[in-house]
């Protein structure tokens, strides 16, 4: 995991910590975080270490959980430089999409599609802006993704034009 | 897919050869590293360096060629720290209104692909970086020519709410 997720992960735990310390209700159910986009992507950085990984300051992803919790993660997103996208939930994903536990504790679950299914969508739904990112996977895990690839009709050779 | 499986890797060996090149180059690692020193982008393998300066054209060529992240952020860089882009005059008039529809928070034109809305986002999104005001932020300096009376009644209304003369206005407004 990334110094940067660890980072937000102990902001997270320390502030719902003493939230819920004080909470005559009880404690709140773990947050459930859904990293999607380039930041998922960033998060496998020892994986990919192939890729030439750039992002930019907006995160996407998917918030399940109570609206204290969520909203305490949209802050500490802001005090790291990121931005939440509350488009996030748009964004489109293969069927078969499966995913991988990044982190689990009492406060918060992160979860992120494995790689081959974020580039699917990136191919399909942003071409232009994921060209050189596309190029990469496709060498990276050919078969696979070229059978993905077969199966949501995106257009190969569009990312094999030289312009 | 009409290609066959081996035409495709060959073809992709070559692409990504090419693109190695890129992403390898002084070029792409000093445009790369200025704009993740500012705090537009986020490149953990590339060595941030945010007090260099970098030739407007090299930053444009590397977002049009191979990292539209690049030209998706640029405008907002230019706009917040423009002496860091050297040489911005030569940019094309399609560019220069693009900046200046964000500047204005204006409604621009989509560029190269990418949606105005998202360069505008990019231009108020808040980054890592103090040094940084955000564009909603930003104060422009405007100047009115008002009767007295009128100026007189500023300066009553907005002590009595206890706001300068500026918030005093755009409380009327915004």
């Amino acid at each position: 995991m990334s110094e940067f997720l660890k980072n937000i992960i102990s902001k997270f735990e320390d502030r719902v910590g003493k939230l819920n310390s004080g909470r005559h209700a009880g404690p709140y159910s773990a947050l459930k975080v859904t990293v999607l986009g380039q930041q998922a992507l960033l998060l496998r950085q020892e994986y990919l270490k192939n890729f030439s990984l750039i992002a930019t300051n907006d995160f996407d992803g998917l918030l399940n959980g109570e609206i204290p919790l969520e909203d305490i993660f949209k802050a500490i997103l802001r005090e790291e430089g990121l931005t939440y996208d509350e488009d996030s939930e748009y964004i489109w994903l293969p069927a078969e999409t499966e995913y991988e536990l990044i982190y689990k504790s009492e406060y918060i679950e992160i979860v992120s599609p494995y790689p081959i299914y974020l580039i699917v969508s990136k191919a399909l739904k942003a071409s232009e802006k994921n060209k050189a990112l596309v190029i990469q996977a496709m060498q990276e895990f050919t078969d696979d993704l070229l059978q993905l690839f077969e199966k949501y009709n995106v257009d190969v050779e569009y990312f094999l034009d030289k312009e | 897919m009409s290609l066959k499986y081996k035409d495709i890797k060959n073809r992709l060996k070559v692409i990504n050869d090419q693109n190695k090149e890129i992403h390898n180059s002084a070029s792409y690692l000093r445009v790369i590293g200025v704009l993740s020193g500012l705090g537009f982008l986020i490149a953990p393998n590339i060595k941030p360096c945010a007090n260099s300066k970098i030739d407007f054209e090299e930053a444009f060529k590397i977002g049009i060629s191979i990292e539209p992240r690049v030209l998706e952020v640029l405008p907002a860089a230019i706009l917040s720290f423009p002496k860091s882009f050297l040489h911005y005059e030569k940019a094309s008039v399609e560019f220069k209104q693009l900046v200046e529809a964000i500047r204005k928070g204006k409604v621009g034109a989509d560029y190269n692909g990418i949606k105005f809305d998202k360069f505008y986002q990019a231009a108020i999104r808040p980054i890592k970086n103090r040094k940084r005001k955000i564009m909603t932020e930003r104060r422009i300096s405007k100047t009115f020519r008002l009767r007295p009376a009128v100026v007189n009644e500023i300066t009553r209304r907005s002590k009595e709410l206890g706001l300068d003369q500026t918030a005093y206005i755009e409380s009327l407004i915004v």
